[in-house]
C-alpha cells in the first residue's frame, strides 16, 4: 500500500465533497477553455470576414497635388479628374510581390474615367471582372449575371436608379454602345455609383492602352497588411501605396476588447474556484483529525501526511482538467450552432487540453497547501483527544 | 529482564500561571523487556496524559524519558515520529480503525512508512495470527467489534515493535469479546512482547504481571505480581 492509494480510497469515501472540488476546478478550467475556444474561434471568423471584405491596400500614382478620395477610392487631382496613371510594369510589380511573399490573396487593377451616360456624369471603372469578383466576393446580381463580352457593362445599383437602367438595356459610352449584363446588388459602397466595364474595354474607349489608374490590393491576412505595403512602396516607387487601417484596427481593438473581458472572467472563476477547493480540503481535514492523529501516532513523519493531502488535491485536479476541457469545449461548440454558422467553427486543441488540465492541477495544488500544512502539524494528541 | 523504558521524575502541568494543573508529578519507573503492565487509575488521575506520553507525543514538562537508553523527548518531531514507527506499537480507546480501509489496509499502514517491502504478505501473516485470515478484505464497519479488535492489534503488531501500547482496549466491547481479545493479549506476553496497557477492566489487570495504580498524578501503588501473567 502507498500513500496514493490512501488518497484514492478518501476520495472516493467522501464523494460529496470531492465532487465539489472538482466541480470548482472544472469550473475554472472549462471557463478558460470556452474564453480561448471563443477568441479563437471570433478571430477565425474576423479573418474570415475582414479578408472577403476584399482590399486592404489601394496603390495609386503619387501626385504632388491634393487628391480627390472619396472613402478609399481616389478619383483624381483638384485640378483635374486628368489623374496620372500606373501601367502595366506597375500590375507586373504587384504580381511580383505576390508570388514573392505569399501574402496576397488578389489583386484588381482599375482604370477609372468619368463620362456621361443619359446626359449624367457617371464614373465609369474599367476592371478586370475575374479579379475584381476575388477581392470583393460579396460582388452579387440583383438583376441578369455578370459580363462575359468586351462591350457588355455591370452597373451599381444607384447609378441603375439614377439612370433608369434595366439589365439587356443598351447604353452609350463615348459613343460605343454597351450592353448592360447585369445590376449590382446593393453594397453599400462607391460601387453602387460605378458602371463597371472591361478593362481593355475602356482602355480602347480611351485611348490608354496598359494603363491604370490604381489597384486594389487583398492581403490574405490582415496581420500582414502593414507589411505587405511596405513591400509593395519598395516594388513601386512612383506609387503611393495606402494600407486600409479600419479593417486592422477594428479587428484589433475587437480582439482586444473581448480578450480583457473574458481574462477578466477567468481570472474572477479562478479565485472563486480556488476558494471552493480551499474551502472543502480544509473541511475535509478538520474532518479527519483523528485519522491523523493515528497516521502521526503510527509514525507518519509531516511531510507524508502532506503528501497524502496533496495527492488527492493532483488526483482531483487531473480529474477536473478531464472534465473541464469536455465541459468548456462543449459550450463552446454551442456558439457556432446558435449564430447558425457565423463564427468559425471549433476544433478541439491538445495545447489548450494540457493548459487547462495544469491550471486545474495548479490551482488544486495551490489552494490546498495550507490544509496540507495544517494536517501535518496537527497535534496528534490533541487530534486523538484520548491516548 | 533489563529496563526497556526508563521515567525519571515526569512532571507535566497543562494551563498557565495561576491555572496551572499539575497532571503528572514526578512520575518515576521503569519497565523491563517482556513485562506486562496494567496501569489503572481513577478518571483525572493523569493516566492517559502518562500513556500519551510513553507514546511519545506528549513531552513532559519536566523529567525524562528513556526507551532502551534513547532520551525520548530530545529528539525532533520527525525522529519522534521515526521513533514511534521503529519501537511502540499503539492500540487506541474505541480501536481507531481508519473506516474506509480494509481490515488488511488498515493492518498495512504502520508498513507504508517502513522498509518493509511486501506489505500484503506481512500484514496477511499478522492477520491469520490474530484468527482473521478470511476477513482481510471487509470494512471496519463490516467486522464485529472483537474482530476490529483483532485488526486493531494486527495493525499494533505488524512492524513488530518492541512495546505495545493500549489504551482502554476493551472499552466499548461486551465482556466475552474483551475476554477474547485480553486472551490475544496474553498469547503476546507469552510470546515476549512488552505491554503498556491503560485499563479499568479487573480481568485487563488479572492477565497482567504488574500494575501500577495512579492517583492524583503520582505512583499510588507499583505492584508486581510474583506468580507471573496469569
Amino acid at each position: 500500500m502507498t500513500l496514493t492509494t490512501i488518497a484514492l480510497k478518501n476520495i472516493t469515501r467522501r464523494k460529496g465533497k470531492m465532487a465539489l472540488v472538482v466541480f470548482g476546478l472544472a469550473l475554472a478550467v472549462a471557463t478558460l477553455v470556452s474564453v480561448v475556444s471563443l477568441i479563437r474561434a471570433f478571430q477565425g471568423t474576423v479573418d474570415d470576414k475582414l479578408n472577403e471584405y476584399g482590399f486592404n491596400i489601394i496603390i495609386y500614382p503619387k501626385s504632388k497635388e491634393l487628391l480627390i478620395k472619396y472613402g478609399d477610392m481616389v478619383l483624381g487631382s483638384v485640378s483635374s479628374y486628368q489623374a496620372p496613371a500606373l501601367d502595366q510594369a506597375d500590375l507586373d510589380r504587384v504580381a511580383l510581390v505576390g508570388k514573392t511573399s505569399g501574402r496576397i490573396a488578389g489583386y484588381s487593377p482599375k482604370l477609372l474615367e468619368v463620362d456621361r451616360v443619359g446626359g449624367k456624369r457617371v464614373l465609369v471603372a474599367g476592371v478586370d471582372f475575374r479579379a475584381e469578383r476575388r477581392i470583393k466576393k460579396w460582388w452579387l446580381v440583383e438583376n441578369g449575371r455578370f459580363p462575359a463580352a468586351a462591350d457588355e457593362v455591370f452597373v451599381g445599383q444607384t447609378a441603375a436608379e439614377k439612370l433608369g437602367i434595366e439589365a439587356k438595356d443598351t447604353i452609350s459610352v463615348r459613343g460605343r454602345v454597351l450592353r448592360v449584363a447585369g445590376i449590382l446588388m446593393e453594397t453599400g459602397s462607391q460601387d453602387d455609383d460605378l458602371i463597371f466595364a472591361k478593362l481593355d474595354t475602356v482602355r480602347a474607349m480611351t485611348g490608354k492602352p496598359g494603363q491604370v489608374s490604381l489597384i486594389e490590393v487583398a492581403a490574405k491576412r490582415t496581420e500582414d497588411v502593414d507589411s505587405l505595403a511596405r513591400s509593395l512602396e519598395r516594388a513601386l516607387p512612383k506609387a503611393t501605396v495606402q494600407s486600409v487601417r479600419q479593417a486592422v484596427e477594428f479587428k484589433s481593438s475587437a480582439l482586444s476588447h473581448l480578450i480583457k473581458f473574458g481574462l477578466g472572467i477567468t481570472a474572477v472563476i479562478i479565485f472563486i474556484s480556488g476558494l471552493i477547493v480551499f474551502t472543502m480540503m480544509a473541511s475535509a481535514v478538520n474532518e479527519r483529525k483523528v485519522e491523523i492523529g493515528i497516521f502521526r501516532a503510527i509514525g507518519f513523519r509531516r511531510r507524508k501526511i502532506a503528501a497524502i493531502i496533496l495527492s488527492e488535491a493532483l488526483m482531483l485536479g487531473l480529474i477536473s482538467g478531464v472534465a473541464g476541457y469536455a465541459l468548456g469545449f462543449g459550450l463552446a461548440q454551442l456558439l457556432p450552432a446558435v449564430s447558425r454558422g457565423a463564427v468559425s467553427a471549433i476544433r478541439p486543441s491538445l495545447t489548450l487540453a494540457l493548459t487547462g488540465a495544469a491550471l486545474s492541477v495548479g490551482i488544486g495544488l495551490l489552494a490546498s497547501l495550507i490544509p496540507a500544512w495544517r494536517a501535518a502539524n496537527l497535534d496528534p494528541v490533541e487530534a486523538l483527544k484520548n491516548l | 529482564m533489563s529496563d526497556l523504558v526508563r521515567l525519571e521524575e515526569i512532571t507535566k502541568y497543562y494551563g498557565e500561571r495561576e491555572n496551572r494543573v499539575a497532571a503528572l508529578s514526578g512520575i518515576s519507573f521503569s519497565i523491563a523487556q517482556g513485562e506486562y503492565v496494567a496501569i489503572m487509575g481513577p478518571s483525572g488521575s493523569g493516566k492517559s496524559t502518562l500513556l500519551s506520553i510513553l507514546g511519545a507525543m506528549n513531552p513532559p514538562t519536566d523529567g525524562k524519558m528513556f526507551v532502551d537508553d534513547i532520551d525520548v523527548y530530545k529528539l525532533s518531531s520527525e525522529r519522534q515520529a521515526d521513533f514511534r514507527r521503529e519501537y511502540l506499537g499503539f492500540i487506541f480507546q474505541q480501536l481507531q480503525l481508519v473506516p474506509y480501509l480494509t481490515a488488511i489496509e488498515n493492518v498495512m499502514l504502520p508498513l507504508v512508512v517502513s522498509d518493509e517491502k511486501d506489505h500484503e504478505t506481512k500484514a496477511s501473516q499478522v492477520l491469520e495470527r490474530v484468527g482473521l485470515a478470511g476477513k482481510s478484505h471487509r470494512l471496519p464497519s463490516e467486522l464485529s467489534g472483537g474482530e476490529q479488535g483483532r485488526v486493531a492489534i494486527a495493525r499494533a503488531v505488524v512492524n513488530e515493535p518492541p512495546i505495545l501500547l493500549a489504551d482502554e482496549p476493551t472499552g466499548s466491547l461486551d465482556s466475552a469479546t474483551g475476554a477474547e481479545i485480553l486472551s490475544l493479549f496474553s498469547e503476546l506476553h507469552l510470546e515476549g512482547q512488552t505491554i503498556v496497557m491503560v485499563t479499568h477492566n479487573p480481568d485487563a489487570v488479572a492477565g497482567a504481571n504488574r500494575m501500577i495504580q495512579i492517583k492524583d498524578g503520582r505512583v499510588f501503588e507499583d505492584k508486581l505480581f510474583d506468580k507471573g501473567p496469569v
